[in-house]
């Protein structure tokens, strides 16, 4: 055989090997569909909402407080089950200097407002109505959500199960203490 | 229209049926005396006489009931299976025209009776089209499917007639045993359809409750659904039913109801494969082997393999290339790994493989013999199995 | 080869280009296939956590199934490895047995040794003076059916169909091509396919794509009154880019719409019906069930308080798919309005201090009693609107029509190409006054014969037979 065919073959295998890895690489970074996750440790993402009661709350603005954001809807039990605890925790700590915004996921005010007004919730509700703070901004998976959020504006922790008062006081203590740091 | 297309329905089926005696008595004669030669060539002809009559009136039955229904008649099992009927008996009328050997139709005739009888053991009623088919590449996609897992069933029949005549049956061979195993699947299959008929015919309906609910049974509950209590349900032959449930871990409602089916074939099919055996005094791919004696091994061979080597490209065109059409037609992708086009892949690919160890390796005789006997359960499995046993977006076709 | 040491190149060249390799590649793809349909893939379960279906739905084969990867068969590395080889082996195959078969068809001599001829299955010679008259009118015959005559002084080469020999290349280029185009998807931007739920008069983003798709109103119709069999579903969609209407189309299965080269289908739909709006109707039980007034309810954006006449009715709480627990209390199963609960309070003149009362149209018998009756007011539906969501799929795949189908088109042909025709060869030669006539196809050898017979009898040849496989080739 010539050198030249076997050069010809050569590159001819070269080329396909690499476009299999090629293939095989693209594939595989492909399927993963956006990782992403919000790290602990990074500055909190800043954000504008309406409340239920209609103000304009802004995150940035909480700066100096420790910021408990808890993301939440109605139609979820272990969201239901965690309520009690972050409305005690919030009334035991918010002079202290402990903020909490409850986001909810989507759903319509008389819904909301009922369901506050069963509850007793005191601290302000996020009117997270397309979900893009949830998803695309917090890249929120499962409900409940909380992350904690330092006076410095940066993620502590964060939770992906239903809260009980004596977890939310655990994480709550040292950051309204500041010494975390 | 539908009552006219039942009448040629069963014109049909029993056009099959006389088809398949005419052969068998032509075949069974020809051995008998060699004078009567000519008596048995007139035997088979008027097989295929009546095999060409039975397509025709079969053609009918299928457009008639397109007619009634107003669309064709190729969107539930019935309507699928029988049309898979029809195809084997028109490609067995088209190649018997080139190839000239009437004993295929020994073979071919039987295979297509049964699964014309076993198409009708699903509901017949003739339902009109969800919207997902409605679309004329229902039409043209599952015809010409059907036409061509009809031509490669030509080639199962003259793979197995292949073996008949090159094996000696005398000896205890794995051929002869697999053979014999063959000829019992078909007899077993026959049992299927005769019990279901049967116990249909005769009205046989029984509620048996379960803990995932009541089951309604159309054969004697033997098996109950899981949590079905035991003797309570029914009697059959003074033997209190179910005697002993599906186990919970099978995890369906009628796990229960299927596995009864399948004791119930297996117990007629031994029964009647234990009677025909009896009265045969030997085994029964012996039997069957008399009427193919003598025949050209050789043509055999060729003509099963010109029957894959037709049947392919037909398969490839209507159960690969138009179902993908229709699906990026409508669902917008040409491939979604539904089990149904998972399995038409499955066959691809298998006859693919025959088709280069065939052409390339230089296989011949026994081995692609085998492949093409098997090859007819892959086809089975594809057309049948998929349906049954595991369902995916073709699931509307289920029963 | 030569005597030159086998290079890595070498080897992988002979590795890819061995019919074993091939044949083994085929039957493993095979039986990768078949292990992927054993159990449904992860992306046609009807949960989204696999994590938990398969042990339930399948017990504890299912969790092995689904722990092994095979749940998602066609999408893990090994499938896709068997892939890339097909196609790896495809190509080298092609080159490897394709390229040298053109170049020997190309250069083949049209004077053929005289004992290959007579080696050939069909042969026949034909002796006599006018063996040359005969040559040259077999050449005429053989033109005028269609063979490509090509002589040389006392020999002949007649050939037909000689494509067909490269059906099986043809084939794997249009495979080659099929597989290309379905990889086509990663490159960015070609492929995009999502499910979009859309209520009546919702509107939503496609993804990036820049462009929302808005559910105009929804048709269901069914064959019977029990409504088991869909007769037809459809969509009026319409697209909006920048805020502006840019297209619109009745969409019903089978027939889509195509926006920007991508293709928007009507999917399936909610089998579950919303509640849209209702018109409520305000009875005083007091005074024989006197009509009081109606309101209006939007049940997916409703007002907390509605004037009725002199009276005010308050949602103090909307349960919009409401469930009622004997355990749990009352809560709401999702936020969609597939069964409403409401509590109102009523005030009016005759009422100052609010009337609490329930509201669930679709409530049991039980439930009706656990939330008490005897109330103050009754309140009645005169009208209510229901809806279904419909299912758009959203579908671009741009490889499809330039890549795929053009790739599925040739196998195709090639498929047609190897199977339906042949390769016919008919060589003659004149030597010592007698002409050998010898021939050869591909396949289908009793064609052949017919042919050449028909064209030799005539001339007073003696036809030719087909030998048989086993017999010993004459020399």
């Amino acid at each position: 055989m010539s050198t030249r065919s076997n050069l010809s073959r050569n590159i001819t295998i070269l080329v396909l090997l690499l476009a299999a890895i090629g293939i095989m690489y693209s594939v595989f970074t492909f399927t993963k569909k956006d990782p992403t996750v919000l790290e602990v440790g990074q500055a909190a993402p800043d954000f504008q909402l309406e409340t239920l009661d209609g103000k304009t709350v802004k995150l940035s603005d909480y700066r100096g407080k420790v910021v408990l954001l808890n993301f939440w809807a109605s139609w979820c039990e272990p969201c239901r089950q965690e309520m009690p605890d972050i409305e005690k925790a919030y009334e035991t700590y918010k002079d202290q200097g402990l903020v909490v915004l409850g986001a909810n996921l989507q759903e319509n005010n008389v819904s909301i407002q009922g369901f506050t007004d069963t509850m007793g919730l005191t601290f302000p509700i996020l009117m997270d109505k397309d979900g893009k703070l949830a998803v695309q901004t917090y890249k929120v998976k499962p409900i409940p959500t909380s992350f904690y959020i330092d006076k410095d504006g940066i993620l502590r922790v964060k939770a992906e199960q239903p809260m009980t008062l004596s977890f939310i006081e655990d994480n709550v203590k040292p950051l309204l203490a500041g010494t975390e740091r | 229209m539908m009552q006219l297309s039942s009448v040629f329905f069963g014109t049909a089926f029993f056009s099959y049926l006389a088809a398949t005696i005419l052969y068998v008595v032509g075949l069974t004669g020809r051995k008998m005396k060699a004078q009567s030669a000519a008596l048995a060539t007139f035997w088979t002809k008027w097989g295929y006489i009546v095999v060409i009559i039975g397509v025709i009136t079969q053609a009918l039955a299928i457009a008639t009931r397109g007619i009634y229904g107003g669309y064709t008649p190729v969107s539930n099992m019935f309507e699928y299976m029988s049309f898979w009927a029809f195809t084997i008996m028109l490609a067995f009328v088209i190649i018997n025209a080139f190839y000239k050997v009437p004993v295929l139709g020994a073979f071919v005739a039987p295979i297509g009776l049964v699964i014309l009888a076993y198409a009708s053991v699903f509901p017949r009623d003739s339902k009109p089209l969800i919207p997902a088919l409605q679309s004329y590449w229902l039409n043209i996609h599952v015809t010409t499917a059907a036409l061509g897992e009809g031509i490669l069933t030509i080639s199962f029949a003259a793979g197995l007639m292949y073996l008949l005549v090159t094996t000696d049956l005398t000896k205890n061979s794995r051929t002869a045993k697999f053979l014999e195993f063959t000829v019992y699947l078909f007899f077993a299959l026959l049992s299927f359809v005769l019990t279901s008929l049967g116990f249909r015919a005769a009205g046989y309906a029984q509620i048996v409750s379960g803990t995932m609910g009541d089951q309604l049974y159309h054969l004697p509950p033997f098996i109950g659904p899981t949590g079905a209590e035991l003797g309570t349900a029914a009697h059959f032959l003074g033997v209190p039913l179910p005697l002993f449930d599906a186990p919970g871990w099978m995890h369906a409602a009628d796990a229960g109801m299927q596995f009864n089916t399948i004791l119930i074939t297996i117990i007629a099919s031994l029964v009647l494969y234990a009677i025909l055996r009896l009265i045969a005094r030997k085994p029964l791919s012996m039997v069957i082997q008399k009427w193919v004696s003598g025949l050209d091994s050789d043509m055999l061979d060729e003509l099963s393999y010109r029957a894959i080597a037709i049947g392919y490209p037909v398969f490839t065109l209507g159960a690969l290339v138009f179902a993908m059409i229709w699906a990026q037609e409508a669902w917008g992708s040409y491939w979604s790994w539904d089990p149904k086009e998972t399995w038409a892949l499955i066959t691809w690919l298998y006859y693919t493989a025959y088709l280069h160890f065939r052409l390339q390796r230089g296989w011949e005789g026994k081995k692609t013999a085998w492949m093409a006997v098997l090859g007819f359960v892959v086809i089975l499995f594809l057309l049948v199995g998929v349906n049954l046993v595991i369902s995916g977006l073709h699931s509307y076709a289920k029963a | 080869m030569n005597n030159r040491k086998k290079t890595f190149f070498d080897a992988i060249w002979e590795f890819f280009a061995s019919v074993k390799v091939g044949i083994t590649i085929i039957v493993l793809l095979a039986i990768g296939s078949i292990l992927g349909t054993i159990y449904p893939q992860t992306n046609a379960i009807p949960s989204p956590n696999p994590d938990f279906y398969y042990n339930d739905t399948y017990g504890k084969l299912g969790d092995l199934y689904y722990r092994m990867g095979l749940a998602d068969t066609f999408n893990s590395w090994w499938y896709l490895t068997l892939v890339l080889m097909l196609f790896i082996s495809l190509i080298i195959v092609s080159i490897d047995r394709g390229v040298p078969l053109y170049k020997s068809l190309k250069r083949q001599p049209v004077a053929r040794k005289l004992i290959a001829i007579q080696a050939d299955r069909l042969y026949t010679k034909a002796e006599g003076g006018d063996a040359e008259a005969k040559l040259e009118a077999l050449a005429q015959q053989l033109k005028k059916r269609r063979y490509k005559v090509r002589r040389e002084d006392g020999a002949l080469l007649a050939e037909k169909g000689r494509l067909a020999r490269f059906g099986a290349y043809v084939i794997h280029l249009g495979l080659i091509i099929t597989i290309l185009g379905v990889f086509s998807r990663l490159i960015p931007g070609w492929y995009y396919t999502d499910m979009i739920w859309l209520k009546e008069g919702e509107t939503k983003p496609v993804g990036n794509l820049g462009f929302s798709v808005q559910n105009n109103g929804f048709t269901l119709e069914f064959y019977d009154q029990a409504q088991t069999r869909a007769k037809k579903f459809e969509t009026d969609a319409v697209i909006y880019e920048n805020g502006q209407a840019t297209a619109k189309k009745h969409l019903a299965v089978n027939d889509y719409l195509t926006y920007k080269h991508t293709n928007i289908y009507q999917n399936s739909y909610d089998p579950q019906p919303m509640f849209k709006t209702g018109t409520i109707e305000l009875l005083d039980t007091r005074n024989n069930n006197k009509s009081l007034g109606t309101f209006v309810i939007d049940f997916n954006n409703p007002q907390r308080e509605y004037k009725v006449g002199d009276y005010t009715v308050t949602m103090a709480n909307y349960f919009p798919d409401v469930k009622v627990d004997p355990d749990k209390g009352v809560f709401t199963n999702s936020r969609d309005p597939y069964n409403p609960g409401i509590q109102f309070d009523i005030t009016g003149p005759d009422q100052m201090e609010p009337a609490r009362q329930w509201m669930i149209p679709l409530a049991g018998p039980f439930v009706k009693q656990m939330l008490g009756k005897d109330y103050r007011f009754d309140l009645q539906f005169k009208d209510v609107d229901l809806f279904h969501m419909t299912g758009l799929k959203i579908e671009r795949d741009l490889g499809w029509w330039p890549i795929v189908f053009p790739g599925l088109v040739i196998a195709l042909c090639g498929l047609v190409l190897a199977f339906y025709f042949q390769h016919r060869r008919v060589w003659a030669r004149l030597e010592e006054g007698v002409l050998h006539i010898g021939a050869n196809t591909n396949k289908h050898w009793i064609g052949i014969t017919g042919e050449l017979n028909k064209v030799l009898v005539p001339l007073g040849i003696e036809p030719v037979s087909q030998k048989r496989k086993e017999e010993p080739q004459q020399s």
